[in-house]
């Protein structure tokens, strides 16, 4: 995952976590995309988005993942968000996509729902 | 200012509109205007914020008293309806003064904040102006009495609109989109100004759904439905110097 932007790393042989930082807007929006096409196209089922840090989620940010979850459901995999701050949540509970992604409140839980641990 | 020689009593404008309030402005206008007064004074207390569709009010009662040949006087405008009406080109066509009361910006509540505040800022319609410019937005936000997810939400309300009318106004770079708020204790009022194409984005407002918008693998589009769920109200008009205005309306209990 060369192209990946943002920080990341393998958490389990096909579970990717990336770090999306403090903002996903239309500025990096579209290399959310690209990460998380990459990810699937390099056989990852799952991909972590761990959210500690983010403190901005623009229309374009939730496009970026609403956009690419199916891709990863479709294979049996999923993109799992964890460590999401509350305005974060609150704009998914806006949007009533709080329950559509899979969410969990650490990576651990994360893994344990990519099956792992 | 022309002589208005004695002064019927005032109509006042309503806050509320599409009701009975409403009905009662228009009935009180038109029994003043039956007698055919030089002038007619509309009392705008209560506008202490406004929205585009107070403006299409004053603006209709400008028109019917024109017929007439009557005058109109606005009486008690805030600063905030003055700004509009000056933005829009129309405050020479209603005569109007600020009342001293109504300037009275940045009272405090003890304990709680300013209960009243204005803003302003202009910013140019790129990618990297955007981000600060709601930045700083959000800044004034933080001295004052708003709940923090309502303030992170009228951030999110002025980066998605400032991000829209960037894409889509079709303005040069370097013409700048103008920006005001003012808050008053448990609501905001936000009015965006720029002289793009006339484009009202609440006719092309579509809500969305999640799981049909993922299986259509849908990247874009969540703007202006996510404003949406955020706020009472949004309008737009097409100023008379050919300018779009759009106005947003957010409150939340105190």
């Amino acid at each position: 995952m060369e192209a990946c932007r943002f920080e990341h790393r393998v958490l389990h042989d096909d579970v990717f976590l990336i770090n999306p930082g403090r903002i996903l807007d239309n500025s990096n929006a579209h290399e959310m995309v690209h990460a998380l096409t990459g990810a699937q196209a390099d056989g990852f089922r799952y991909v972590v988005l761990d959210m500690t840090a983010l403190e901005f989620l623009s229309s374009a940010g939730v496009g970026s993942l609403l956009g690419s979850v199916d891709l990863f459901r479709e294979q049996g995999g999923d993109i799992i968000l964890c460590h999401v701050p509350e305005p974060i949540m609150h704009i998914l509970r806006v949007l009533d996509l709080a329950d559509f992604f899979t969410i969990k409140s650490d990576t651990r839980q994360a893994a344990v729902a990519c099956g792992k641990e | 200012m022309p002589s208005t020689g004695k002064l019927a009593a005032a109509i006042p404008v309503p806050w509320e509109l599409g009701g009975r309030a409403e009905e009662q402005f228009e009935k009180h206008l038109s029994a003043a205007l039956e007698t055919g007064p030089p002038t007619v004074v509309l009392d705008c207390a209560e506008l202490q914020l406004t929205t585009s569709q107070h403006v299409e009010l004053l603006w209709r009662a400008r028109l019917r008293c024109q017929r007439g040949a009557t005058d109109v006087r606005l009486q008690n405008p805030s600063p905030g309806l003055l700004r509009v009406l000056t933005v829009l080109d129309l405050a020479d066509l209603f005569h109007c003064a600020p009342s001293p009361a109504a300037d009275e910006a940045d009272e405090s509540i003890t304990g709680v904040g300013p209960a009243r505040a204005k803003y302003h800022d202009s910013f140019r319609p790129m990618a990297g102006e955007t981000a600060p410019a709601a930045e700083r937005f959000e800044a004034f936000l933080v001295p004052l009495p708003v709940p923090e997810m309502t303030r992170f939400e009228l951030r999110t309300i002025f980066y998605e609109i400032a991000s829209n009318i960037s894409q889509h106004a079709g303005i040069d770079k370097d013409t700048p989109i103008a920006f005001w708020a003012e808050f008053k204790l448990g609501r905001i009022v936000m009015v965006f100004s720029d002289s793009g194409r006339e484009y009202d984005p609440t006719a092309a407002t579509v809500d969305f759904d999640a799981r049909t918008a993922a299986k259509q693998r849908r990247v874009r589009g969540f703007g202006l439905p996510m404003v949406r769920r955020m706020t009472d109200t949004m309008s737009y008009i097409r100023g008379a110097d050919g300018r779009n205005i759009l106005t947003i309306v957010k409150t939340w209990s105190v």
